[in-house]
């Protein structure tokens, strides 16, 4: 072995530029696959950071027909009943403001029902999690602190735990601080803060409400119980709360997932995808090795003969060849690892996907133990075809000098692994394809509004400083008119959420003179606006009027809806002047006036969900966002924004300042991120699926110089013998393009639903990508075409 | 003497020079040479004489660096590359040493493969190719392989190949090269009938058996014309 190994290392040193090609080839293939596999690993199949983390599993009220869901704390308090599960824990996402500790900050916060900590077996740095006692209604504010927060807010205090932080104006204990190992819930950006559900007023209130169903759910399974068991008392849990409940939980059932799937299900089939997109890119990486080395095992058949007959047996001589090719793979994975490096950082840079765990994920001993694995497997996959048959070759006929050169098994051998990846390229190309459609398909989906010149904010009011509505709506006043007077700004506005910002809120109501059914499901997307609102956003009135300064708190309660939810609950009727009741702020029926254009809420690809607007004084709320209409550029006025608000209350931290065409890209973000590398792998494996055919037909031209001369001196013209070498292309290309659109056609099945706009068998799409491969297999049997119609006749008169 | 009163061919002073690097070679040195339509004529002489190299001026692979080929009494030696194509592909007729069929193609395709470069139609093709196998007695082999004939076999397949474009002139370069002396000799015979039936032959051989079957051999050393024997003084 030792000598095979000295023997395959001077080979490669004695043939640099095959060396180099081989390794560039097979690098970029192991890198690419080392980087998806890599982000794969960390996100959808490496444990999560919990103690016995396969037993934690998430509990999901959820409206019949929807894939996820969440419960109400009533709801959670009632699920703890269950003996299969122990340590039920509702929790919700939101903001609070930190003052007192340098300047006011809004930490990113996680509001818990119970010992969240405990359910995830996660121990903490400093302290104790949160008792029964902490989370009860009325209880002294406590809070858990995050190490980052402890670290940069508290200056790392040891005597922390004890001491109080000012938060949302009121006084909290801190009780705990959690390790960085730690956050919870997994998402982009970490959590500075847990608190007690009822920290806040509207916390607290919706946390007593059976039908708020706002908070995520999870749970440990107890010992010696069972998902499917613990599947089966919840669920049963869920029908009898149903039956109670049936206002709020007639439409409604329990579910169980295990908490890991629930995390990266979004996720999991667009990195399946992916994964499977950059295996096939290292599949035609592999077919072009293995052309590269039936092609030079031509021109060592002498070498291999005088082996032979030096009497290395067949098996010896496989060896020998295939320890040349796992060197060249160990190579190439070397190489592919520092490329993953890059691309890792590469990919994770470009990626502004709420992936979880995308940012955690490095290139560590596993995934290094993958890519030597991948090598080695590699090495052996383009090493074997080429090595049995060089292995095969008549040693007394090559030595003899009687064989012709070209070798027919080895052409057909060559002639279908070319074609196998045009097959595959076809079949990468037609993916990216669908997924490129898919992202033009959004990028040009109306909105609802015009995000262009706009500029938002959203703006949190703590409970100390602003207890009750009148304060909330004066603060709400105050800031519209500051903005309003900023330089630059045509209009300003507010709503309780803004569309595509992540934020949304749903809201049940009940149209007046008609009988409710509980197991109904009346629920709109829900925003309390400014009388600017639609102007500001550019949402068009359809019917009625818009908001007035006039609809304030002491005016009748009013509405305005969309189209759909006008044409979904009055059809054939004039949703104006009809009555509605919402459930939030009991403040009776209020008159539809008027009928404003659909928005999209949350997804570019969903459909059109029925909406309903409220003026803010008539239902305000103690957060709310900010947007503002600029005449020119909206980024220079970002400052003069953020100095408004702390110019109002230098108390109230400014919050995050973006433009409404950054939210709305945000929505394509996913499908741009698959589109983008799904491209990129299409376009590598292309790339090599050219240059493999190059390589065969350089070869053949090669191989069949005599031939081309014969006819040459037989009278053919160089057109002919273009259209010659043209021709077998275009056969290699038909074959894998065959081959591929079936392929196509069966896989990208699996794409449906990430495609938005366009069918998984779209006749355009694989049209285009056909004929964009038959360009490349074109372009790619020009030089070896133009070669052949340059082989000298003469090579006819000289014998063999 | 060709229709137009001109000799078939005619090289007035052909030169051949080969350069590499600081070296020239010269394989032809001033050739004068005249052959008729319907003669028969061998070229003769030792190995690199310029025997092939002659052969290659005459049948328009090469060119010569100085000195006029007037083929049919038409100027040659100057034309661009496609029209010596078009001229090698129904003015002359090659038959090689080594056979040169191709391999993929069977017996009637390869036979078929220069008319094919000249546009003909389907059905002109096919009846000119049944002719000429025909003519060699080749014509019950049409769909075998040329892997699966004897070399003589394959020999007469590439005279049928050569003959079926009826060309002005047939060139052979040793075309018992590669053939046992039974095969050579009913190669040999094959050109004897066809000459016989008014083609105009010029064979390179080395073998003074085969010099004997042409009208008239020419005897090439260093590149030149050393000597030229009629049927007669060939026979003696």
């Amino acid at each position: 072995m030792i000598t095979d190994l000295r023997q395959a290392f001077r080979l490669l040193l004695t043939a640099p530029g095959f060396t180099s090609l081989v390794v560039a080839v097979l690098a970029i293939g192991i890198g690419a696959t080392t980087v998806i596999f890599s982000i794969v690993d960390g996100v959808l199949l490496r444990p999560l950071p919990f103690a016995d983390a396969e037993r934690l599993i998430a509990i999901q009220s959820v409206t019949r027909g929807d894939d996820d869901g969440t419960a109400s704390v009533p709801d959670v308090i009632d699920l703890k009943a269950a003996r299969t599960v122990q340590d039920v824990v509702g929790y919700t996402g939101g903001s609070v403001i930190l003052t007192g500790r340098g300047e006011a900050a809004t930490l990113l916060t996680t509001f818990v029902t119970g010992d969240l900590m405990a359910t995830l077996g996660a121990p903490l740095l400093r302290g104790r999690s949160f008792a029964d006692a902490d989370v009860r209604p009325g209880a002294a504010p406590t809070a858990v602190i995050a190490e980052h927060l402890w670290r940069e807010r508290f200056g790392a205090d040891a005597a922390v735990v004890g001491g109080t932080a000012t938060i949302e104006g009121q006084a909290c204990t801190i009780i705990g601080v959690a390790p960085e190992t730690f956050d919870f819930p997994i998402q982009s950006k970490r959590v500075d803060v847990w608190l007690p559900i009822a920290t806040t007023q509207i916390g607290a209130q919706l946390a007593s409400q059976r039908g708020a169903h706002f908070v995520h759910t999870i749970a440990r399974l107890a010992p010696g119980a069972s998902a499917e068991q613990a599947a089966a008392e919840l669920g049963a849990i869920g029908e009898r709360l149903a039956r109670e409940f049936p206002k709020s939980n007639a439409a409604r059932l329990v579910r169980v997932v295990p908490l890991q799937e629930r995390i990266v299900r979004q996720h999991r089939l667009a990195l399946t995808v992916l994964l499977g997109a950059v295996g096939a890119v290292l599949l035609i990486a592999c077919a072009n090795v293995a052309n590269l080395l039936l092609t030079r095992g031509v021109g060592r058949r002498r070498e291999l003969a005088i082996r032979a007959a030096l009497g290395a047996g067949r098996g010896r001589i496989v060896r020998q060849l295939l320890v040349e090719s796992v060197v060249l793979s160990a190579i190439a994975g070397a190489v592919g690892v520092l490329l993953s490096l890059w691309g890792l950082a590469a990919v994770v840079a470009a990626s502004p996907v709420d992936i979880p765990r995308l940012h955690d994920v490095r290139i560590d001993r596993g995934v290094l133990a993958f890519a030597a694995l991948l090598s080695a497997a590699t090495g052996i996959a383009f090493g074997m075809i080429p090595a049995f048959q060089a292995s095969r070759l008549d040693a007394g006929e090559t030595l003899k000098g009687t064989t012709i050169a070209a070798d027919p098994r080895g052409v057909r051998t060559r002639q279908i692994l070319v074609a196998s990846e045009v097959a595959i390229s076809l079949l990468l190309l037609a993916g990216a394809g669908l997924l490129g459609r898919t992202l033009l398909n959004l990028q040009r989906v109306d909105v609802g509004f015009a995000a262009e010149r706009t500029l938002a904010m959203e703006i949190s009011l703590p409970d100390t400083r602003y207890p009750n509505d009148p304060a909330r709506i004066a603060f709400y006043r105050r800031t519209i008119d500051a903005l309003r007077s900023i330089p630059g700004v045509r209009s300003a506005a507010a709503g309780s959420t803004l569309p595509l910002t992540g934020n949304d809120m749903g809201i049940g109501f009940r149209v007046e003179g008609r009988p409710v059914r509980d197991e109904d499901h009346t629920n709109a997307a829900y925003h309390a606006v400014s009388p600017d609102y639609f102007s500001t956003m550019g949402i068009r009135l359809v019917r009625g009027r818009a908001f007035t300064a006039r609809d304030d708190e002491q005016a009748p309660p009013v509405l305005v809806v969309s189209e759909t939810l006008a044409r979904t609950y009055f059809p054939g009727e004039d949703a104006i002047g009809k009555r509605v009741t919402i459930g939030y702020h009991n403040s009776g029926p209020r008159e539809v006036i008027g009928v404003v254009a659909d928005v999209k809420e949350s997804e570019l690809s969903e459909k059109a969900q029925p909406e309903m607007y409220a003026p803010f004084p008539q239902t305000p709320w103690p957060f709310f966002s900010v947007v503002v209409r600029t005449e020119r550029d909206p980024a220079a006025r970002a400052a003069a924004l953020r100095a408004a608000i702390v110019r109002l209350d230098p108390e109230q931290p400014p919050g995050d300042v973006q433009t409404l065409t950054h939210y709305v890209r945000l929505a394509t973000a996913q499908p741009r991120f698959t589109a983008t590398l799904a491209s990129a792998f299409a376009a590598i494996a292309t790339l090599l699926a050219g240059l493999g055919i190059y390589g065969v037909l350089a070869y053949g031209v090669a191989q069949r110089r005599r031939e081309i001369g014969i006819r040459l001196a037989l009278g053919a013209q160089p057109g002919d013998v273009r259209r010659l070498v043209m021709t077998q292309a275009a056969a290699l290309g038909a074959a894998g393009l065959g081959a591929g659109l079936a392929g196509a056609l069966l896989l990208t099945r699996a794409l449906s639903s990430l495609l938005f706009g366009v069918t998984a068998s779209d006749p355009t799409t694989f049209g285009a990508v056909s004929l964009l491969l038959m360009a490349v297999v074109v372009a790619a049997a020009y030089l070896p075409a133009r070669r052949a119609t340059r082989v000298d006749p003469m090579i006819a008169l000289r014998a063999d | 003497m060709a229709e137009n009163g001109q000799p078939l061919i005619k090289l007035d002073g052909v030169t051949k020079v080969f350069f590499t690097d600081e070296v020239e070679t010269h394989a032809l040195s001033g050739i004068h040479l005249q052959i008729d339509k319907g003669e028969y004529v061998s070229i003769a002489g030792p190995s690199g004489c310029g025997k092939s190299t002659l052969l290659s001026i005459l049948g328009l692979l090469d060119s010569p660096t100085e000195g006029q080929y007037f083929l049919n009494g038409r100027p040659v030696a100057e034309l661009p590359a496609s029209e010596r194509a078009r001229v090698r592909n129904r003015e002359i007729g090659f038959i090689f040493q080594s056979f040169n069929l191709i391999g993929d193609l069977t017996v009637f395709e390869n036979v078929e493969l220069p008319l094919t470069y000249r546009g003909m139609k389907s059905a002109e093709r096919r009846q000119r190719v049944e002719a000429a196998l025909e003519r060699v007695g080749m014509a019950h082999r049409a769909k075998h392989l040329p892997s699966q004939l004897s070399g003589g076999q394959q020999q007469r397949v590439a005279v049928a190949r050569a003959v079926a474009g009826e060309p002005l002139i047939l060139l052979a370069d040793e075309p018992t090269g590669n053939l046992d002396s039974r095969s050579g000799e009913a190669v040999m015979d094959l050109l004897r009938e066809l000459h016989r039936g008014g083609a105009t032959i010029c064979m390179v051989t080395h073998d003074p058996r085969y010099a004997r079957h042409a009208d008239r051999s020419i005897h090439v050393f260093d590149g030149r014309v050393v000597e030229e024997q009629t049927e007669m003084a060939v026979t003696e």
